[in-house]
């Protein structure tokens, strides 16, 4: 019984992403759509960093624009097939997360956080520095024959245009990002994370090593940052210094925390929120980043548990009254 | 040899901003435990709030300079106060994304208010001075010889007067200074107002020296991160010896290495810092 409600909800979740190109026929429409899904995998991403590690990474911006810049590198410098570069822009998010982390982890808070702000900081004067790499301000971009994306998915005769196609395609890798985030945090590994976050000295009392588990987090985070981020600068056909602002990385950690971070659906619904909202109320971009500061600031201060978090309990008691559940169990259900 | 001297002593000037900036975000951190993200914006904004009193209103600069200090202040209490101060759990994540949050709206309703070409605030001290072989302004002096001063009123009011006896009790142990009948909630504002002010300081006394921008904020509060951790979090000493060691460092890796990887030294720095010694060169271990 108390499964059904979230079961149901994902189904119709899963139903209507699928049906979107159906259901909206404006190609702006879905472009919006394919955004959502790309910005929804990064920050499920920062989500497994964030909500089960309990680590506020400002570095995953930079793992997202690693990606980003890795896949446009090897297309344009080196002639490399888009798909063949998602790998090596995934293991080079991953290398670069495993050596980021492995020593920055070690440390707390906000030391962490300045650690990892550097690095991102660092990488955006290399981008813009390193101009015979990365042309500089001005960034990398696909000539228009080569942008979208080659689709590896043949639904027979079905036809949705080449937007439709590539709506798919997103969809499917947030699909295989929801599901590998999902299996972490059920697992062994996102029970002993959740257990680092609720009480380090508890858990390293019981054998859970730290800073292993949060390194695990912190990688598989960059992992779904790196992929987020390749596929980004395919799909907009363009990738420049701008991707490391920090503009980037307070959208990323707003999707997050206003999703609410300690749980899977919390960052995707964060990340259809910020991305469809500002677009559905016409926002001018300018005002926008202001919107989002003072929103971050209600969120911290009103919900810290975010939008799914904080109405979760409230679903929990409508379905199964009488049975409520508190301690380890709660925190075990928090986390499927 | 003169380069050299003419760099160490650009240095000590750029140098006297980052002290004067990083002593205000060290001292939120020391009595509050709070890293205040939006520490450089405070900067920001007394740099632009002297130039629409300088341009638009006509004022003096030696008058619009304190006027914006005290503006900022107050409303470095105000801002401060609805954004951390009614956290339930304060802990270091929730503080900081707050924190993030006020950043960057304060900078992009200053890109809306200003916009974003760089200005330069108007100066009656713009001649060059000689100093032996070498040249300065007469800004930049008057930008050290206030920042020490501020410093050393700063020092005076922590040691001899009452409220700052009540700051270093808080500092030491909060709950304890409360027993005693120290109001935390009072030396709380008197820090945002301290730091508020000395960030507009230094923002005040910049305007006429640097072009001023929206995101001049930023790059201050990586600087002050730099500059804390060199000098230990919540170490008003470290935060001023840091201050000044960062100047110098990055001008003089600037004059004799590269000037557009200038800003990453200091990252750098920082990261390598953060790794040998997690609680800063001259911190305590962290608790």
């Amino acid at each position: 019984m108390r499964a059904l409600v979230p079961r149901v909800a994902m189904i119709a979740a899963a139903v209507l992403l699928l049906a979107v190109p159906f259901l909206l026929h404006r190609d702006y429409w879905i472009h919006l759509a394919i955004m959502s899904l790309i910005y929804a995998l990064a920050a499920l991403g920062l989500g497994l960093v964030l909500g089960f590690g309990g680590q506020l990474s400002l570095g995953h911006v930079g793992f997202f624009g690693i990606g980003a810049y890795t896949s446009m590198i090897l297309q344009l410098r080196f002639e490399w097939a888009y798909w063949a570069t998602v790998p090596v822009a995934i293991a080079l998010a991953a290398a670069s997360a495993a050596a980021v982390g492995y020593p920055a982890l070690r440390l707390r808070g906000p030391y962490f956080a300045a650690a990892t702000l550097g690095f991102t900081e660092i990488l955006r004067l290399v981008a813009l520095n390193w101009i015979s790499l990365t042309n500089g301000q001005l960034g990398l971009f696909l000539p228009t024959s080569s942008r979208s994306v080659p689709s590896p998915l043949r639904l027979g005769d079905l036809d949705f245009g080449p937007l439709g196609r590539e709506y798919y395609t997103t969809l499917a890798l947030l699909a295989v990002g929801v599901a590998g985030a999902a299996c972490l945090v059920a697992s062994r590994t996102g029970r002993a994370l959740v257990a680092v976050h609720e009480d380090e000295r508890v858990a390293e009392s019981v054998g859970i090593k730290p800073v292993r588990y949060k390194l695990i987090a912190f990688v598989a985070g960059a992992v779904l940052n790196g992929m987020a981020g390749s596929y980004f600068g395919q799909y907009v056909g363009l990738v420049d210094p701008r991707m490391f602002s920090a503009h980037q990385t307070v959208l990323l950690l707003m999707m997050v925390v206003i999703g609410g971070a300690r749980t899977v659906a919390g960052p995707v619904a964060g990340a259809f929120l910020l991305t469809l909202v500002p677009e559905i109320l016409r926002i001018n971009e300018s005002v926008r980043p202001i919107l989002y500061g003072l929103f971050i600031v209600l969120t911290i201060n009103l919900m810290p548990e975010g939008l799914v978090g904080t109405l979760r309990p409230w679903i929990r008691r409508l379905t199964a009254p009488g049975t409520r559940r508190t301690g380890v169990g709660a925190v075990q259900g928090d986390a499927a | 040899m003169i380069l050299f001297g003419q760099q160490i002593l650009n240095g000590v000037l750029i140098g006297a901003i980052y002290a004067l900036i990083a002593t205000g975000f060290t001292l939120i951190f020391g009595i509050l435990r709070v890293v205040n993200f939006a520490h450089g914006e405070l900067y920001m904004l007394g740099a632009f709030l002297t130039y629409t009193l300088v341009e638009v209103v006509g004022l003096p600069y030696l008058l619009a300079g304190p006027v914006s200090v005290g503006v900022v202040a107050l409303l470095s209490v105000v801002l401060l106060t609805v954004t951390v101060g009614f956290l339930r759990r304060r802990d270091a994540n929730a503080t900081v994304l707050a924190t993030i949050g006020l950043s960057m709206a304060l900078q992009q309703l200053a890109l809306l208010v200003w916009g974003g070409d760089p200005l330069m605030v108007p100066t009656p001290f713009g001649e060059a001075v000689t100093l032996g072989p070498l040249y300065t302004t007469g800004q930049r002096l008057l930008t050290l010889a206030v920042a020490i001063s501020l410093i050393g009123l700063l020092a005076w009011f922590v040691r001899r007067t009452n409220l700052g006896r009540g700051i270093r009790a808080v500092a030491q142990d909060a709950d304890a200074a409360a027993l005693m009948g120290v109001s935390p909630l009072r030396i709380h504002r008197v820090t945002h107002l301290l730091a508020g002010g000395l960030a507009a300081a230094a923002g005040v006394l910049i305007g006429p020296a640097l072009a001023i921008h929206p995101g001049m904020g930023e790059m201050a509060i990586f600087k002050a991160f730099v500059v804390v951790i060199l000098g230990g979090m919540g170490s008003v000493a470290g935060a001023i010896a840091g201050g000044f060691a960062l100047g110098v460092v990055e001008s003089v890796g600037a004059g004799f290495i590269s000037g557009e990887y200038k800003d990453a030294f200091g990252y750098a720095v920082l990261i390598a810092i953060l790794l040998l010694r997690p609680s800063g060169l001259f911190g305590k271990a962290a608790a």
